[in-house]
């Protein structure tokens, strides 16, 4: 038989270690789980840019090709105009094709600004998670909804780009052949 | 049935004995003498002669001794009973030796038992052993005490152990006698006779033996006794006690042996009998071993009854009192286990139930041939799993050389179709299956890796499988997967269109040339200087022939331009494709729901309409109507006129500047529409590093020859419109550095071929529509974009 101080003892001693978990900052560890996320996201996105720089170059070779090709034959077949472009088989289908080169062009270029601008937000955010879990850490307790909010908003927005770049190429909007017409001479 | 004669004999020997024994004792050797009568019966007397002849020789040797003088003397029981039981000794001995001796007396049988055995019987070898054993203690009575009582000695030592299991094994074997008694049909006759004899004399003996030995073991104190009193008695049984001690030693030497030596039959035959005679001390079975044995060695006896008529076959060679080595030699020169081990398996059987002593003496040949016995039907389905085992692998062998040479069969023409039919069966009309490219090409193009690929590389060597046989290649339809596939589909059948329009611009030319040779063989036929009217031309035939060949040259010429533009069309087209296809794999590495399946459709049903059109690549459906002769005369008259006018205009011009050149001046060198032989031997003199002479329009090969001695750098001579294969001949050896030759539109192969291997560092030949095989890629040529793929391409 136990004796009953040595029971309470035991009692306390496990009600203790039992409740010691509990009594943590609640807070704390959703900042430090938010911290963890912005991370996460902001590295997925630097991959994001490098496959999208990755997708430009590319892109940019194509495009390289298409433009000699395009001068070559504007300068060959004395091509001045547009109509006259289309007329050459060459020229209307390398037109074409740099429609495509450039809408795309276009729309990465966006996306990588798109990217940094989210990587900057997130670091943003992680900065000042990082300094509520010092208030945490230092005072009692500290409103953290409000950051918490603006955290999940941008992390919802930018956590569909986590993974894959998010372009819709049936919304895409090819730019017209005068624009690369246009384009096209301006680099001349 | 030699013996039986001589059991009368041993009857009154019996008598004599019954005077030491008690009355149980007399009963029953009665009954083993009665035995021995009847076994004994018939024996001959010329085969049992030798063996008491031969105790009779011994027996004065040891009258030699005191006590021998009153055997001679003493009644005739004594001797009688010696006398039988040798006589039966000398029966055994005399069938032995009429068995396995050819030639020699009862002593070279003794001697030569112990040296050799007879591999017909092992059995038959044991009961030799023990006779002569007998047979050399015989001998050896003569011979001084200190050399016969150490033997003696150890017999003595033994005689008790084996005594006892003596006696057990003769009642054993009697009762199985008597149980086995069943006559055995008559076989042969000598054979039969003498295995039947053996057999109940060895019993006898035996039994002799076995009494024997109780009487002693009953009434040791009489015969000590009596000793005194009977010294010859005593004698006698002295030395048939030491012959039985001897056997039963011998015997059970022979158990022991057995146990012990893996290759009886070699060994004991090789054997002198003093040798177990110093083993048979330790070496006694036990009785439920020794029963054991005997059993099986009768029961396998009973079963293995067949062997005998082969073994009767060969009397010759199993009487041969050879030794066993000399006997295994002889046979073959085959090992010396196996042929025991047949020997053994044929014999054994051979004396089952005549020979029970010898049947535990045997007991290592009965239980090797129970060894071998099963060996002997193991082998025949040894050897039938071996030939099935052969039959089987070569079967497989032979249904995996069939597989295999179908697999090569199969895959044979897949391996070969890139290199040999790939542009003629596209051509073919086969239905080309764009997805399906190279495997090579759709791992390269498969990684992200692609698209640093760069995009002028033509992919030329690469294959379009054909319809007919459409590859089985298991594709992954990822993204990746469909655009290489499609670009490989586009540029190889890009290449091929390419091909093709390359091809019909050289059949164009190759009608143009013969248009313009029509045409000078035309003006060769203008004999007179003069053109002709139309209606004077056709009056000659020959030039009638030449016009209708530029008619007919001209009309294909024209038709080809159809399909020309066709394939051009088609090439842009795919050449469009083809870029897109690079353009989709680059943005595929991040953008999602790229239009690729609409893609591949397009691209297919490209592919395809190609294919349909190359099946169907003809100018018999192009509608043309052919020139007329008239109007085909009246441009070849213009044509006429204006180089005679051109001649007319240049001639004093060109005489001037030529003969200004001749004294030495060159300024107006390249005014020259013309050139002759003589004025380019002056031309060479001059020591400039450029001559351009552009505005001449034909080279003649002797012109060409003079100017490929010119000394200078770069030669200029881009008026001319064609360069026949002479003068490129001569104008390739000229050792300058440049030549110009922009003018040409096209170059026949033989000029090719020549120009190529000239070796100077430039060749300018920008204007060219076609080209053919070039050799010389050290020299820098200066082609159109399109002629400049086509040499890579080649």
């Amino acid at each position: 038989m136990m004796k009953p101080h040595v029971l309470a003892a035991l009692l306390c001693w496990g009600v203790f270690f039992w409740s010691a978990p509990v009594s943590a900052n609640p807070k704390l560890a959703e900042l430090e789980q938010k911290i963890a996320d912005l991370a996460l996201l902001q590295e997925q996105l630097a991959h994001r840019i490098e496959q999208v720089q990755n997708i430009r170059a590319a892109l940019n070779e194509q495009r390289s090709i298409l433009i000699s090709e395009i001068r070559l034959l504007v300068k060959n077949f004395h091509v001045n105009t547009l109509q006259q472009a289309q007329e050459q088989t060459r020229l209307r289908n390398n037109i074409d094709l740099m429609r495509q080169v450039l809408s795309y062009g276009d729309e990465l270029d966006a996306k990588v600004l798109f990217y940094q601008n989210g990587r900057e937000r997130l670091a943003y955010l992680s900065r000042l998670a990082e300094d509520d879990i010092r208030m945490l850490s230092a005072l009692n307790d500290l409103k953290i909804d409000a950051l918490t909010t603006q955290i999940s908003l941008i992390v919802n927005r930018y956590l569909p780009e986590a993974h894959v770049i998010q372009i819709d190429p049936q919304r895409i909007a090819l730019i017209p052949a005068e624009q690369v017409w246009e384009r096209v001479s301006k680099e001349k | 049935m030699d013996q039986d004669k001589d059991a009368p004999k041993g009857s009154p020997e019996g008598d004599d004995e019954l005077e030491n024994l008690s009355s149980d004792e007399k009963a029953a050797f009665e009954k083993i003498m009665a035995e021995i009568a009847a076994a004994t019966g018939g024996t001959s007397k010329g085969k049992g002669d030798d063996p008491p002849k031969k105790v009779k020789s011994d027996s004065p040797a040891k009258a030699s001794t005191p006590a021998s003088t009153p055997v001679s003397e003493e009644p005739l029981p004594v001797d009688n009973a010696q006398a039988d039981l040798d006589k039966i000794m000398a029966e055994i001995s005399s069938k032995k030796g009429v068995q396995k001796l050819s030639s020699g007396g009862p002593d070279d049988s003794v001697s030569n038992d112990t040296s050799s055995e007879d591999l017909s019987s092992d059995q038959q070898a044991a009961l030799d052993q023990i006779m002569a054993e007998i047979g050399s203690k015989r001998k050896a009575d003569p011979l001084p005490g200190s050399q016969i009582e150490p033997s003696g000695n150890t017999d003595e030592e033994l005689s008790q152990d084996q005594q006892a299991a003596l006696d057990s094994i003769m009642a054993e074997i009697g009762a199985k006698r008597k149980a086995d008694k069943s006559p055995e049909p008559a076989k042969d006759a000598s054979g039969q006779d003498d295995e039947s004899l053996s057999a109940d004399q060895q019993a006898a003996l035996d039994s002799i033996m076995a009494e024997i030995g109780s009487k002693r073991k009953a009434d040791p104190a009489p015969s000590v006794n009596e000793s005194p009193a009977k010294p010859a008695d005593e004698s006698a049984q002295e030395d048939q006690q030491a012959d039985i001690e001897k056997i039963m030693a011998e015997i059970e030497a022979k158990k022991g042996r057995a146990e012990e030596e893996p290759e009886p039959g070699a060994e004991t035959s090789a054997e002198p009998i003093s040798t177990p005679q110093k083993k048979s001390g330790g070496e006694n079975l036990t009785m439920e071993e020794f029963d054991d044995e005997l059993s099986n060695l009768l029961s396998a006896a009973q079963t293995a009854a067949a062997p005998k008529p082969a073994i009767k076959a060969k009397p010759a060679d199993t009487q041969k009192p050879k030794p066993a080595e000399s006997t295994m030699a002889e046979e073959g020169g085959k090992p010396a286990a196996p042929i025991q081990a047949t020997i053994s398996d044929k014999e054994v059987p051979k004396s089952p139930d005549e020979y029970p002593i010898l049947k535990e003496v045997s007991v290592e040949i009965q239980t090797k041939s129970k060894k071998s016995q099963p060996a002997r039907p193991n082998l025949k389905p040894t050897m039938r799993a071996r030939s099935r085992m052969t039959v089987i692998a070569a079967a497989s062998l032979l249904v995996v050389g069939i597989g295999v040479y179908w697999g090569y069969q199969q895959t044979q023409p897949k391996r070969r179709m890139p290199a040999a039919t790939a542009p003629e069966t596209v051509g073919q009309g086969g239905q080309t299956v764009p997805g399906v490219v190279h495997p090579s090409q759709s791992e390269t193009a498969a990684g992200p890796q692609t698209v640093a690929v760069a995009p002028t590389a033509t992919p030329v060597a690469l294959p379009v499988q054909t319809p007919a046989n459409p590859a089985p290649v298991a594709r992954i339809e990822t993204p990746v997967v469909m655009l290489s596939a499609a670009q490989s589909d586009l540029s190889s059948a890009r290449q091929q269109i390419q091909n093709k329009i390359n091809e019909i611009e050289q059949l164009k030319s190759y009608y143009m040339r013969g248009v313009e040779e029509e045409a000078r063989m035309i003006e060769d036929a203008l004999q007179s200087g003069q053109v002709p009217s139309f209606d004077a031309a056709l009056a000659d035939k020959k030039i009638e022939l030449s016009l209708r060949s530029i008619q007919r040259r001209q009309t294909y010429i024209a038709k080809l331009d159809t399909p020309l533009a066709k394939l051009s069309a088609m090439s842009e087209q795919l050449l469009y494709l083809e870029r897109k296809a690079r353009i989709y794999e680059a943005l595929q590495l991040g953008i999602t729901g790229l239009p690729i399946e609409a893609f591949k459709n397009e691209v297919t049903d490209t592919v395809n309409r190609y294919v349909s059109f190359n099946a169907q690549l003809s100018i018999d459906q192009v509608e043309l109507q052919p020139p007329s002769l008239e109007t085909i005369w009246t441009q070849i008259e213009a044509e006429l006129k204006q180089k005679a006018n051109l001649l007319a205009q240049r001639a004093p011009l060109n005489r001037t500047i030529s003969a200004e050149i001749c004294k030495g001046n060159f300024e107006r060198k390249s005014l020259l529409s013309a050139l002759s032989a003589e004025t380019a031997q002056c031309l060479i003199k001059w020591d400039g590093k450029d001559l351009y002479l552009n505005n001449l329009s034909e080279l003649t090969p002797e012109v060409a020859e003079t100017l490929a001695r010119w000394q200078g750098e770069w030669i200029s001579l881009n008026g001319l419109r064609q360069l026949p294969a002479a003068s490129a001949k001569y104008l390739s050896q000229w050792p300058g550095k440049r030549i110009s030759l922009n003018g040409l539109s096209e170059l026949s192969p033989e000029a090719t071929a020549y120009m190529s291997k000239w070796k100077g560092s430039q060749l300018e030949m920008v204007g060219l529509q076609s080209i053919g095989s070039w050799e010389n890629y050290g020299t820098r040529l200066y082609l159109s974009e399109k002629l400049r793929k086509q040499l890579e391409a080649q």
